[in-house]
């Protein structure tokens, strides 16, 4: 890669304490929940990257630790070829402030109700000092066209609760942009939308990050928006990534069982398709004090004695992504093995 | 004679703004083992719909008009008590928030032993056992009966709503969007048990959903409901593949699909209509981008367009046009308003 | 947007931002206002308290005899008479126009009312918006504070403290102050818990606004109506505590007020004499005020949830 990675995070970790309430002791006992376990990954610049995963896979803890809402435990994080896993000065926190901004999930709860639209985009720029009374104003009529609320003047006044899901959505991306970031988390950013107007949203967004050069991560358990959305995909399960590349291997040429199951379970609009099986059993297991070994062993159809003993490792397959899968070695094709052993 | 049979079924909201026509104008027929997926966005009144149906809608809404003929009886005339036999015993609901539908004081067992005996009048020993016939039967260890609804995860917690929804065998099961708040390896686990026991059990199914591909999995038809009306309706695969609306050829633009990574997401721009005032003609018409004079005047009826599939459109002889015309970006962009 | 020229901070900017804050602060107050013309249990609260301040203010012209002046009539007291023409309410039994009384004794309970209402409002919402906003220690130590407010019986403590420092209305008030804020904080804290939550504070945390400009420009106005409502209740509360001391003969004896006219009438055998228009007339204001309080509390749950009326 030519270019220095806008984001670069080595070995990040993020763990809490299990035992936060007093009465709760007894049942689960002192213990660590490895909410994001040992995670590495680099973004170059205007790339974007998909995580994806169930809930509790550690994919929003590891959004929040990008945008410096969560310290990690360890681990180090780059932005833009600098360490910033520990900011202590205030300044600079800010100045990281400016450059990394999210999307969030409900636009109904990421806008202030008792704000207009017009007060909501202005407060960033209080914030970060950014133009006079005039050319805030200039900036919020144009952040406000850049996401085709137009004409823009018909906005400023109104209250959130006057406004529909994607219209609010819009302008929560407004307001993300209007401090002219260079990184943009969205987490979940159309999931509270209703179907005939997140093609908009997602669109809009598509067509933002590429015209601004934005490197984009997208927080999503919906893999079909990912692979509309994202070039690299990341696949996470309790805390670890079992799976990482483009998004064409990842999704149309899975390697790690997990990710398999995932691609299998997700429903196709298309009646006429029989739907795949999903091989994987039970449920997903507490995520606290974690048995060695992979942490998919209990669910996985291949485990064998080495799932039990040893944590994978990620590495490379012959597809192009990577792995974490003690059974994943070049030219091994699991399903059609399973399929002999069915015969 | 269809097991349930919906008839120009009106429900309004009083709200302080007017009068709100949630429902207007609705009919469906669902046979003995069918499933039909009722899809639609939020605010179409496909929740308002299913409440109607079997009346527990809330106290602003009201019935205005039609009737809805279940196993031979009209529930829109039938008495609160005798409706309240028939609910759970002959026509269950499988509730959205699952999650808070089991009494979190109690083991799970008790919510099961209070319908099975007093409902079903089954002796305690019966009870147990139905319920444990029935937690087998949705893929859940019995021992978990004993536990409390804390201890069970979203799609074990939905897996026994399921299974309490077909405590007392009923006729008919309405399911309301069953697998909204679970992963999708939950959520196909979920859909799994329902086919299978709509397979060995014949069960008769209504399923409300946002998600045509849900619907694409688990039903045999589907009605596609836009602003109070069904403006589609069909078996799935006529109605997904061989789309008769224009709404529904744009929902099928608007979903991302795994294995067409190529193809691009297409939204239909604007919003549905205002319902305490709504347009004159078609409600669609404004979001429309076939729009003709003709559908700001008159309302299209739901017309049969063959192999039991209807829609509601005032160009249907003109169907091919558009269906090629629509998987175009270009036509969804400017709306004529 | 080449957003990336850092402007120098000019005064013009600073008034502006001052501005924008009093935008915010006014456009809450006639939200409230908006909200009391559409709900008319509320209204009617708003319009007694108006009623009562506006006889507070110019009670010296309304009242036809100075409160505390024995009346003679050709010389005589005219004591213990019945309403007429002449003394609409009546007179007492030192021949003091109960009329004249009534209107004075708004004084008392108006700046009781408001300047506890005030307190309340200040400090129970600063307590409540820093705790609830910092948690942890900060919200330990605020919270125990309140907990011992809360364990001190209200009433001894303001007749004790009244009886140490001397009755005067403004230690009446200093005791209410001390101790009526607690419910607020309370509240208060409960809902900042809620809003601190939700993700428009993480917007604004995310576009590096600091913690002060957090909690006062996005939390507070989210807050503030609950604040004020709990303000009204307080008037009233502080009404009745006032009236309550007085009667008890702690009042402040040269201030005519609603309680000590209770108390006078009491220890003359006004009831005995069946002399209803002394006892009834107070005990109906301090009635009204207090049910004003009450009425705009009716209004709570339309402010906590604006959505139900929606609905």
């Amino acid at each position: 890669m030519a270019e220095n990675p806008i984001i670069e995070v080595r070995g990040l970790s993020k763990h809490f304490e299990a035992r936060q309430h007093l009465f709760r002791k007894s049942s689960t006992g002192a213990g660590v929940l490895k909410a994001v376990d040992d995670v590495s990954f680099r973004i170059p610049k205007g790339h974007s990257l998909g995580i994806a995963g169930e809930s509790g896979c550690g994919k929003t803890t590891t959004a929040k630790m990008l945008l410096k809402l969560y310290e990690p435990t360890s681990g180090s994080f780059l932005f833009n070829g600098k360490d910033i896993t520990h900011l202590r000065a205030k300044e600079e926190l800010k100045q990281f402030r400016k450059q990394a901004q999210l999307m969030f999930q409900n636009p109904f709860e990421a806008l202030n109700p008792r704000f207009t639209i017009f007060r909501s985009l202005l407060e960033p720029l209080i914030v970060h000092d950014i133009g006079t009374k005039e050319e805030r104003a200039a900036f919020i009529k144009q952040a406000l066209e850049q996401v085709n609320l137009i004409p823009a003047e018909n906005f400023f006044e109104k209250y959130p609760h006057q406004m529909s899901g994607g219209q609010l959505q819009r302008v929560v991306l407004a307001r993300a942009l209007i401090v002219d970031p260079i990184f943009l988390v969205a987490d979940e950013p159309v999931s509270m939308l209703d179907v005939s107007v997140r093609a908009g949203v997602l669109n809009l967004m598509k067509t933002l990050t590429e015209r601004l050069q934005l490197t984009t991560v997208y927080i999503s358990h919906d893999l079909s928006l990912i692979s509309y959305m994202c070039e690299q995909t990341a696949i996470m399960y309790l805390g670890k990534v079992v799976e990482i590349g483009d998004t064409m291997s990842v999704l149309q040429k899975p390697k790690h069982p997990y990710t398999q199951a995932l691609l299998a379970a997700v429903p196709s609009p298309d009646p006429d398709e029989e739907p795949e099986e999903v091989l994987i059993k039970n449920h997903v297991p507490s995520p606290i004090n974690m048995p060695n070994g992979c942490h998919f062993q209990d669910r996985c159809p291949y485990t064998e004695a080495i799932c039990r003993e040893k944590t994978p490792e990620l590495r490379q397959a012959e597809t192009g992504q990577i792995v974490a899968c003690h059974m994943v070695t070049p030219f091994f094709d699991r399903k059609a093995e399973r399929e002999e052993h069915v015969i | 004679m269809s097991l349930l049979e919906v008839n120009d079924l009106k429900i309004y909201y009083k709200t302080s703004r007017g009068i709100s026509k949630a429902v207007d104008g609705v009919s469906f027929a669902v046979d003995q083992g069918r499933s039909l997926g009722l899809v639609g966005e939020s605010g179409c009144g496909k929740s308002t719909l299913v409440k109607g149906i079997i009346r527990v809608l809330a106290g602003n809404g009201v019935i205005a008009g039609g009737s809805v003929n279940f196993d031979g009886n009209d529930l829109t005339k039938m008495a609160e008590s005798h409706i309240r036999q028939v609910r759970w015993k002959d026509l269950s609901l499988i509730p959205q928030a699952a999650m808070d539908s089991l009494n979190p004081v109690y083991p799970v067992i008790d919510s099961f032993l209070e319908i099975l005996m007093l409902k079903g009048k089954l002796s305690r020993a019966d009870a147990i056992q139905r319920a444990q016939e029935l937690f087998t039967m949705v893929g859940l260890d019995t021992k978990r009966l004993r536990y409390y609804p804390h201890e069970f995860s979203g799609g074990m917690k939905q897996r026994a709503m399921i299974a309490l929804a077909l405590a007392l065998s009923p006729k008919l099961v309405i399911a309301d969007e069953p697998v909204t708040a679970l992963d999708v390896i939950v959520q196909n686990q979920v859909l799994r048990v329902l086919k299978n026991l709509k397979k060995e059990l014949g069960l008769t199914l209504v399923m409300i959903t946002h998600d045509i591909s849900v619907v694409a999995e688990t039903c045999d038809d589907v009605a596609v409901m836009y602003a109070g009306k069904i403006i589609e309706l069909g078996p799935v695969s006529r109605v997904l593949k061989h789309s008769m609306h224009p709404y529904t050829m744009g929902l099928a633009n608007a979903f991302p699909n795994l294995k067409k990574t190529e193809s691009t997401l297409i939204s239909i721009e604007g919003s549905p209509p205002d319902l305490v005032d709504p347009p004159k003609g078609c409600r669609f018409a404004a979001r429309c981008p076939f729009q003709i004079e003709a559908c700001a005047h008159e309302e299209p009826s739901l017309v049969s367009v063959g192999d039991r599939h209807f829609a509601a459109c005032h160009r249907l002889d003109e169907i091919a046009v558009l269906q090629a015309k629509a998987k175009e970006v270009d036509t969804w962009r400017k709306i004529p308003s | 947007m080449n957003t990336d020229v850092r402007m120098e901070q000019r005064p013009v900017q600073v008034a502006y931002r001052k501005a924008g804050f009093l935008a915010v602060l006014g456009k809450n107050l006639a939200g409230a206002f908006r909200f009391l013309k559409n709900d008319p249990f509320s209204m009617t609260g708003a319009v007694i308290y108006l009623f009562f301040i506006l006889i507070a203010l110019f009670a010296p012209l309304l009242a036809p005899y100075d409160p505390h002046e024995m009346i003679k009539h050709n010389g005589k007291l005219a004591f213990n008479q019945p309403p007429s023409a002449e003394h609409w309410l009546g007179t007492t039994n030192m021949g003091r126009d109960i009329f004249s009384q009534l209107v004075y004794g708004a004084k008392p309970a108006m700046m009781v009312g408001l300047t506890a209402a005030f307190f309340v409002v200040v400090v129970g919402t600063l307590v409540g918006l820093f705790a609830g906003y910092y948690k942890g220690r900060v919200d330990g130590v605020l919270m125990r504070v309140t907990d011992i407010a809360f364990g001190i019986p209200f009433e001894p403590f303001v007749i004790v403290l009244v009886a140490f420092l001397g009755p005067s209305v403004w230690n009446i008030v200093l005791a209410m102050g001390l101790l009526l804020w607690r419910d607020t904080a309370r509240v208060i804290r409960s809902q900042v818990l809620t809003v601190r939550e939700r993700s428009f504070v993480e917007a604004a945390k995310i576009s590096g606004a600091s913690d002060l400009r957090i909690l006062f420009v996005q939390v507070a106005p989210n807050i503030l109506p609950l604040s004020f409502l709990y303000g009204s209740l307080a008037m009233g509360w502080a009404i009745l505590t006032e009236a309550a001391v007085s009667f008890l003969g702690f009042g402040d004896p040269a201030m005519m007020s609603w309680g000590f006219m209770l108390n006078d009438a009491y220890a003359s055998q006004a009831l005995s004499r069946e002399a209803y228009w002394w006892i009834i007339p107070p005990g109906i204001f301090i009635m009204l005020t207090v049910m004003a309080g009450f009425y705009i509390g009716r209004g709570s749950e339309e402010i906590l949830y604006p959505r139900l009326k929606n609905q």
